[in-house]
């Protein structure tokens, strides 16, 4: 079953272009019709996040199996199932601590991920990439100048060490009892605060780049709305 | 001596201890269990979400019912769930029926409220000025204009050393930011593994017990 495809389009752009409208007209003050399309907002993007999660995690690990072989599947899934109805009772004051078994798995296998995926996903590879930067040998395979080579490498280095040292926050109690950080460290952590202030303008910039990107899409749907409702009437 | 450890806390510490286990040491059976287990912390976390979302039509249901806030929020709130629900469990998300809900409403509204923000970010850059007068706000300041000058020409034109393709200023920037970034993100894979560790060591207990 198919709803018409026209009327599907024609409905959906009409609902992006007074959603796009309401959303808009924020920037002139808070209304009824911009918490109105929140509301909305909120509601479908919650049902789609269930949806999703329905059809892509809960039906292939606790429906399929079974569906194929029920004996089976029935031994599968048992545990998650199981774990998975204690959660429910985290919906109920009184029985709460029943889903707590459920939470602490999650909590623990989701604290083993992080650390593990900390030390293996992003330590190492940024210490072997800041390594690998003084390397002659890949630097020549990549026809690149020694010198720049290092100097680019020297710089990213000491970048990546005052950043470092900015979040250091260790200090001792001077005479007059006041809360001091080793004198080595205020410098480092000086320059620090610059490379980070270049670092998050940088990332501004590319977040407002997107956003302007953004604003000049839903002007240009704008515009093509009006201009195929035109050519229709 | 009596031994009163919390359940809940021996099940966090011994799932974490296993799955971390099979992250550093290659054994088929230590592979199994923590694939088994992230599978089960998968299945949680879906079910935790629709959890999630049962909860909040609860709450949306009571302040209805207790006259708290406008009715027709929290209506337009049902109206959307309901229906995307119905259409989505319908037709199924492959069905371009199924998701229209989806790209009528959730993608215009992301993008407009991704533009409205670009807008209000841009009238906040304008404050800064006024707000803080120091170097590090002047340094932010200029890189994120010359960042914005780096992206695209200005009214047509292209700035010399600024916008022409490798130009050096685009390259001095990346090369400071990247370094800046380099050790942000190893600051960051720190805090997570301290973090994690008072997860695992059971100092830290989200779970309640």
């Amino acid at each position: 079953m198919n709803l018409s495809a026209d009327w599907l389009n024609f409905t959906m752009m009409l609902v992006s272009a007074m959603l796009t409208l309401i959303i808009f007209s924020y920037i002139f003050g808070d209304h009824f019709l911009f918490h109105l399309a929140v509301a909305l907002f909120i509601g479908v993007s919650a049902a789609i996040g269930c949806l999703t999660i329905y059809h892509s995690v809960l039906y292939p690990a606790l429906i399929q199996p079974i569906i194929q072989d029920p004996i089976r599947g029935w031994i599968t899934i048992a545990i998650p199932l199981l774990l998975s109805c204690l959660l429910f009772f985290k919906l109920s004051q009184r029985w709460s601590f029943m889903g707590n078994p459920s939470l602490a798995i999650m909590a623990g296998v989701g604290a083993a991920t992080v650390v593990g995926g900390a030390i293996k996903g992003t330590l190492f590879p940024q210490i072997g990439a800041s390594i690998t930067q003084f390397d002659l040998q890949a630097m020549k395979a990549a026809s690149v100048n020694p010198i720049v080579g290092l100097i680019e490498g020297g710089v990213i280095l000491f970048g990546t060490i005052t950043t470092l040292a900015y979040f250091h926050f260790g200090a001792h109690l001077t005479s007059e009892g006041k809360l001091q950080r080793t004198s080595w460290i205020e410098p480092l952590s000086w320059i620090g605060k610059f490379f980070i202030a270049v670092a998050l303008g940088w990332i501004f910039s590319g977040i407002l780049r997107a956003g302007y990107i953004a604003f000049l899409e839903r002007v240009r749907f704008m515009i093509d709305l009006i201009l195929d409702l035109l050519r229709v009437i | 001596m009596k031994i009163n450890v919390p359940f809940s806390i021996a099940i966090a510490v011994l799932s974490a201890i296993i799955a971390l286990l099979g992250y550093f040491i290659e054994n088929s059976l230590l592979n199994q269990i923590r694939s088994s287990l992230l599978q089960s912390a998968i299945i949680l976390a879906g079910v935790a979400l629709i959890i999630g979302v049962i909860n909040m039509m609860r709450v949306h249901w009571v302040e209805m019912r207790g006259g708290k806030g406008n009715k027709i929020y929290h209506l337009t709130f049902f109206a959307g769930l309901i229906l995307t629900l119905l259409l989505g469990g319908w037709f199924g998300m492959s069905n371009p029926n199924g998701y229209w809900l989806y790209e009528a409403v959730v993608v215009p509204v992301e993008a407009s409220l991704m533009a409205i923000m670009a807008i209000f970010l841009t009238y906040l850059l304008t404050k800064i000025i006024n707000r803080r007068k120091d170097f590090f706000s002047i340094v932010f300041l200029v890189t994120v204009l010359v960042g914005l000058l780096t992206s695209a020409p200005f009214l047509g034109q292209e700035i010399p050393f600024i916008a022409t393709g490798n130009s050096i200023v685009k390259s001095l920037l990346h090369l400071v930011s990247n370094g800046a970034m380099r050790g942000i993100l190893i600051g960051v894979a720190l805090g997570s593994i301290a973090t994690g560790l008072r997860v695992i060591l059971g100092s830290d207990r989200p779970y309640g017990g």
